[in-house]
This record gives structure tokens, C-alpha cells and sequence, in this order.
């Protein structure tokens, strides 16, 4: 086997192990379920009902089986199960006529092998009825690795400003 | 001749001393207006009218650096991530009683006149106490509903500067 040949199996390897390595980490797995719900959001005027309740349970499907949720603002304090989740996301694509909901200042800790804690700042905007409502606020997610997939486990509004 | 030198200033001759000049110019400008001298654009009306939607301003980091935020000082701190920044008013420093009796102001229970012009506001907000380390802050424009105002006490670390311009 000549030198050159060696070094051919020696670089696809390297670029193999890179790419395994790349895809199967578990920042880029969260950050990818991140933007996946960030796509899902997303509201166009001309979606019809049967693309409102796939996306609605495309995000169901990102949340663990029991989540904890802390929007006050929004009136949604403690337990909800993956379906109360569907079916008020379900809710809100059909109270709106657009959604945009973007996610900045990412940041992932992985604490344990299944646990991760994330920090994100979500700027959610709207057209409800005539009106455009635009939120930003501070978020810290947790998301637990949950057969092989991360689901989002709570959601918390940081309180910036405690009255 | 007048206007050689002109040309000259605006327009010099791109030697290597030329060169450096550009190249410091643009990174001490990078450096104050990023880490020292923020320029901020206001999107929102909770600070009218002192601070207008759309409008753009400065805000001074090196004020609070030897000594803290005074009182009634238009400050601007972190809401979300490092790109969001809210900018509100001090009106209560740590330690305090801030209370509103139909629009007026209370610090200890004392009545307190704001420098600033105002619109006609009647809050009530029950007396609360200032944590330590925590500032006082809400916006200018209270003739809007206090639910839809945001406003309270914020941590002392989360505010970048003073709003100077």
C-alpha cells in the first residue's frame, strides 16, 4: 500500500469521525430543535386549518410528555401535558393571521448527559386582528435527552423587573 | 491654496502613515461605540415625552463605573440577551419606599416633584420596598395603563449606562 494511499484513509477517516462527531453533538442537536420550533411557529396569512394542526403538533412533539411552564404573562403557570400544548398553540395560529418568532443570544449548557439548561432571548411578533403585537422577552429552557431526542422539559419568562 | 488643503484632508493620498490612520480611526470607533459610548434607537413609547419613538441616543457606560445610578438618572440596562436594552427612568435607589398616589410619586412615604414634564397620570402602586442591590425604574410616559407598562425594581448589574444625549 503506497504512503499516499494511507494518507487518503487516514484524512476520510478523520472527516468521517468529524462529521459523526459534528452531527451527533448534543448543542448542535438542541440548536437544531430550536430553530426547528422557531420554523414551526412561523405563521403565513394563507396557512389552511390542516397545515395550522400539523405544525401545532409538530410542536407538541418538541415538549416532554409532562412540561413546566412559567409565562405568567401569557396565563400559563405550572403542568401541562404535551396535549394542552398542542391545543393551544393550535389555538393561537388560529386567533392570528401571521406569527414570526425568532430566538437570539443562544446559550447551551449541557449539565448532564441528558440535561441541558439553555438561555435565549425570544422576540415573538404577530397580527392579531388588525392589531401587530410584538414581545421580547429573556427565556430559560430546560430540555431533557429523551430517547435520543432533546424535548423541551420547562419554559421560564425571566422576571427582569420584579414591581 | 485653501482648497488643496481641503482636498488634502478630505481626500489624502493613500501612503502607508494614510493607511494606519484609517485603520486606527476605525478601530477606536469600533471600540467607544460598542464598549463606551452605545448608540441606542428607541422603539416604543413608555419614555414619551422625554425620550420619543424612533429617536436615537447615546448611553454613557463609564458613568456608573466609581459610583452608582442617581436618582431620576435615565438609564438603560439588559432586558433580553445582550441585544435588547429597555431605557427607564431611576426612581427608587436601594433601600427605599417608592409608592405612586394617583400619579405622584412617594419615596418613604414622602411626596417627591419629578424634574421632568410629564402627562397626567393616576397609578396607585401599594408601597414596596427596593432590594438591596436593585434599582427603581419606570418609564416617563404613566398615562398609560400601569399593566401595560413595564416597570420595577431591576438588578444593579443588568444596567449598562447612563443615557447622556
Amino acid at each position: 500500500m503506497k504512503k499516499s494511499h494511507i494518507l487518503i484513509v487516514i484524512v476520510l477517516a478523520a472527516t468521517a469521525l468529524s462529521t459523526w462527531l459534528y452531527l451527533t453533538n448534543d448543542t448542535r442537536q438542541i440548536r437544531s430543535q430550536l430553530n426547528t420550533l422557531a420554523e414551526l411557529s412561523e405563521k403565513k396569512e394563507t396557512e389552511q386549518g390542516i397545515e395550522a394542526l400539523s405544525k401545532a403538533a409538530g410542536i407538541g412533539k418538541l415538549f416532554s410528555e409532562q412540561c413546566t411552564l412559567q409565562l405568567e404573562e401569557y396565563g400559563h403557570r405550572g403542568t401541562y401535558f404535551r396535549k394542552d400544548i398542542t391545543d393551544s398553540v393550535f389555538m393561537v395560529r388560529n386567533r392570528s393571521h401571521q406569527i414570526t418568532l425568532k430566538m437570539y443570544d443562544i446559550t447551551i449548557a449541557v449539565e448532564k448527559p441528558t440535561r441541558a439548561a439553555i438561555a435565549l432571548t425570544l422576540h415573538l411578533s404577530g397580527v392579531v386582528g388588525e392589531e401587530t403585537a410584538v414581545d421580547v422577552n429573556e427565556i430559560a429552557l430546560t430540555m431533557n435527552k429523551e430517547e435520543g431526542d432533546w424535548l423541551i422539559d420547562s419554559v421560564t419568562v425571566v422576571q427582569i423587573l420584579e414591581r | 491654496m485653501a482648497h488643496a488643503l481641503i482636498r488634502q484632508f478630505f481626500l489624502p493620498r493613500l501612503t502607508r502613515a494614510t493607511r494606519f490612520r484609517i485603520l486606527g480611526v476605525a478601530l477606536l470607533s469600533l471600540i467607544i461605540f460598542r464598549y463606551i459610548l452605545i448608540p441606542v434607537r428607541v422603539q416604543g413609547m413608555s419614555m414619551e415625552p422625554t425620550i420619543s419613538d424612533g429617536s436615537f441616543h447615546f448611553c454613557w457606560r463609564l458613568s456608573y463605573l466609581y459610583q452608582p445610578p442617581k436618582r431620576f438618572d435615565i438609564v438603560t440596562f439588559r432586558f433580553a440577551g445582550n441585544r435588547v436594552v429597555l431605557l427607564k427612568r431611576v426612581i427608587g435607589l436601594p433601600g427605599e419606599t417608592v409608592a405612586f398616589q394617583q400619579g405622584v410619586l412617594y419615596i418613604n412615604g414622602k411626596q417627591m416633584e419629578e424634574p421632568q414634564y410629564m402627562f397626567p397620570s393616576t397609578w396607585n402602586l401599594a408601597p414596596r420596598k427596593v432590594s438591596a442591590n436593585t434599582f427603581y425604574v419606570v418609564g416617563d410616559n404613566r398615562s398609560v395603563a400601569m399593566d401595560q407598562h413595564r416597570f420595577g425594581q431591576i438588578v444593579a448589574k443588568r444596567i449598562i449606562g447612563k443615557v447622556i444625549w
